[in-house]
């Protein structure tokens, strides 16, 4: 629904809403004018009827009265027949269907008798004047069934009423005769009081009638005027939206994004204007809102068109810088892992690095301790090298004591040898001999058997000689190689002692020099604990600002994936951005 | 009857004293060349030349130790030619004597044509001794070449 629809919509809405209140208020405002106009004509009635009974009463009854005298002519002394003929005579159409009664609760006429909404009224009228009030009312009643407005007047009864109203004697003998006493209710009348009322009855029908014909005049004349009026407004509002409609429709264009389009629209809409100036009935003037709205529109397309061009290159280039940035930050975050975890290594190494050089320092302590016990125990070793040395050198000389001892005990074993193989060789022979004895006593028969006992007596002792021999031969070899070795061995020793000698000498020095070496060493490792100790403090420090720097490069890392993860969020946008102003169709982008 | 006892290798033999003449030192002899084996060589005794067989190269095969009881047993022997020769048979641990008797001595129950010369067996407490026949000890080829060489020889010898 456009505008236009709207405000026509609006406007007949409002224009129905003010004809039907202007015909409403109309008919209201006609509704009591219509009525005070039957009311001012029922009160003239009312009063001209009141005034002809005046007459009749004043003028033409004392008249009649006097000519008559006791008798009583209705037609000239009645003021109620008088009044009634008066309204009777006025023709019915010239009545404005007003109705006019003269009622009574004690009516001399029974036509006269009040009904029932009448006698209240009169009963009314008569409190109003017992309270001292003019007995005058109007209002809306009933009677016979249809609503009215009622306009009454009561007659308050004079003295004078009394000569026919009062008692029946009192009246005059040809009203007595004309009226008989016995069905006439016209007596009995009470001075000062309301007993009987002019009544001028509006029927509210009828004035209805009046209004509800001048209410259809009322409503043709509103449908014509809201007729004109709807087309003036039709026209009126033509003339401001055609203009209107056609920025829409740019509008339109631009929102579609078809800034081309919106472009292109607005370039022909001028041409259109500047070519055919007189047919176009809403130029866009200078002047005129819409003409301003125009170029305004003009001036924003132009600059939208630029924009949304810049705005999408500037996409692309955002899109290539953000992939660009990704990947840089991708890099980044690999080597931000590999930072991460060589870090890791350096400061797991350095750690080791300060518990190595904690434990080297305890044990550089140490080993200077033990150096300087190793230079006191040189000393002492130095000490007892010397007193060693000494030692070995008596040992030297007992041993070549010793040798040439045993060099002698080799030379008489010797000798023994030579003994003992000499024994040997007579036992050997002694055996041999025995053996031929024995032989030649058995070839002599019985003369050889003593000789053969004491050869073999002496075999034996051979061979027991020679087993002697031989065992102490054996010894005597033993003790032969035993000394020999021992002589050699002695030698030996003898050489190794004093190869010994030399060498702890040698060694005494060497002490000496590792003594004054130890020396020296003790104030280096001083220095050397003390570089270990600053090398380690170093360590620790290295370690710690490692351990600050891994964190920094976790942090830096964290830092870089929410880096990555913006970066992507922003190439989403970008792409949101891009996929939203690629919708814009732009001319010369 | 005497038996002198003598070991070739570990087994103890036993030669009838009665064919022995002396028991004499091993002393360094004449080597025969182109000889068998078991021949230990000549031995000057008494002016006679005296071939030497040696029974441990003979009987065991391996020639006999050089030591004091290692002694040369001379014996009569009747040659080829019929004529008494002495042989020298070169022996191993030649230092004791054995009394016995000739009934005791038992067959051996196999003889071996190499071997005539080992005889009859007696038993005593350290075990077997085996007899030495001394005239089947020399082969026959042997024999005969030996002792007619050997008297030539002894010819030579006498005649310078």
């Amino acid at each position: 629904m456009n505008i236009k629809t709207k405000f026509m919509l609006a406007g007949t809405v409002f224009c129905v809403v003010l004809s039907i209140a202007a015909v409403w208020a109309d008919s209201y405002f006609l509704q009591s004018i219509f009525f005070n106009e039957y009311k001012e004509k029922a009160k003239i009635l009312l009063y001209s009827m009141k005034a002809v009974r005046a007459q009749a009463g004043t003028v033409i009854r004392p008249k009649a009265t006097e000519l008559i005298g006791d008798g009583f002519v209705t037609e000239l002394q009645s003021t109620s027949y008088t009044a009634n003929g008066v309204f009777s005579k006025i023709p019915k159409e010239d009545r404005y269907g007003l109705s006019f009664r003269t009622a009574s609760i004690k009516p001399r006429n029974p036509d006269n008798r009040a009904n029932e909404a009448e006698a209240e009224i009169i009963k009314m009228l008569d409190d109003m004047h017992e309270k001292g009030q003019k007995p005058a009312w109007q209002g809306f009643r009933k009677l016979n069934g249809a609503e009215n407005f009622i306009i009454a007047v009561g007659e308050v009864n004079e003295p004078s009423c009394m000569k026919c109203h009062g008692r029946p004697e009192d009246a005059p003998e040809g009203m007595r005769k004309l009226y008989p006493v016995a069905k006439d209710d016209g007596y009995g009348h009470l001075v000062n009081h309301v007993e009987s009322a002019e009544i001028v009855a509006i029927p509210v029908a009828a004035v209805e009638a009046s209004v509800g014909k001048l209410r259809i005049y009322s409503v043709v004349i509103s449908i014509f005027i809201l007729a004109i009026a709807l087309v003036g407004i039709n026209y009126f509002l033509n003339a401001i939206f055609r203009p209107v409609r056609r920025v829409t429709d740019v509008a339109q264009q631009i929102a579609g994004g078809d800034l081309q389009g919106a472009s292109e629209s607005l370039d022909a809409y001028y041409d259109g204007y500047s070519r055919q100036p007189e047919q176009t009935e809403e130029q866009p003037k200078e002047s005129d809102e819409t003409g301003k709205l125009l170029n305004s529109f003009n001036t924003m397309t132009h600059n939208l068109n630029s924009l949304v061009g810049q705005v999408q290159n500037s996409g692309i280039q955002v899109t290539t810088s953000a992939t660009e940035i990704a990947a840089s930050a991708r890099q980044l975050e690999a080597t931000a892992a590999q930072q991460a975890v060589s870090l890791n290594e350096v400061s797991a190494t350095s750690n080791e690095i300060f518990a190595t050089s904690q434990q080297l320092t305890g044990t550089m302590g140490e080993v200077a301790d033990m150096v300087s016990g190793t230079a006191t125990l040189a000393g002492q070793g130095q000490n007892g090298l010397s007193d060693m040395e000494q030692i070995m050198r008596r040992l030297v000389k007992a041993t070549t004591t010793f040798s040439t001892r045993l060099s002698a005990i080799n030379e008489k074993a010797n000798n023994i040898g030579s003994i003992i193989t000499t024994i040997a060789k007579v036992a050997d022979q002694t055996n041999l001999l025995s053996l031929n004895a024995a032989i030649e006593a058995e070839k002599a028969g019985e003369y050889g058997l003593g000789f053969s006992v004491v050869a073999r007596e002496i075999r034996r002792l051979a061979d027991q000689t020679g087993v002697a021999a031989q065992d102490i031969e054996h010894m005597v070899t033993a003790m032969q190689s035993a000394v020999s070795a021992g002589v050699m061995e002695m030698d030996k020793f003898s050489e190794e002692v004093r190869q010994g000698v030399e060498e702890v000498t040698g060694v005494g020095g060497m002490l000496g020099q590792i003594i004054a070496q130890v020396q020296e060493l003790e104030p280096r490792f001083e220095a050397v604990k003390e570089g270990m100790q600053t090398q380690s403090e170093g360590a620790q420090q290295i370690s710690e600002a490692i351990s600050q720097l891994s964190e920094a490069a976790e942090q830096t890392r964290a830092s870089l994936q929410e880096f990555k993860s913006a970066t992507v969020q922003l190439n989403e946008a970008v792409q949101g951005l891009r996929n939203e102003v690629a919708r814009f169709k732009v001319s010369g982008a | 009857m005497l038996l002198l006892i003598f070991y070739a290798g570990k087994e103890r033999y036993g030669i009838d004293s009665t064919r022995v003449i002396e028991v004499v030192p091993s002393v360094s002899f004449k080597s025969v060349p182109h000889a068998p084996s078991y021949v230990a060589g000549l031995l000057s005794y008494r002016g006679n030349i005296v071939p030497v067989v040696d029974l441990s190269a003979l009987i065991g095969g391996a020639p006999s130790k050089a030591l004091l009881s290692t002694r040369v047993i001379l014996v009569e022997y009747v040659g080829a030619d019929g004529g008494e020769h002495i042989l020298g048979l070169l022996a191993e641990r030649v230092t004791e004597t054995l009394k016995c008797r000739e009934e005791d001595f038992k067959p051996p129950g196999i003889v071996a044509s190499e071997s005539p010369y080992l005889g009859d067996l007696f038993v005593d407490e350290e075990g077997m001794i085996q007899r030495i026949e001394v005239d089947a000890v020399l082969p026959e080829e042997l024999r005969k070449s030996l002792f007619t060489e050997t008297e030539k020889v002894a010819d030579a010898l006498s005649g310078n």
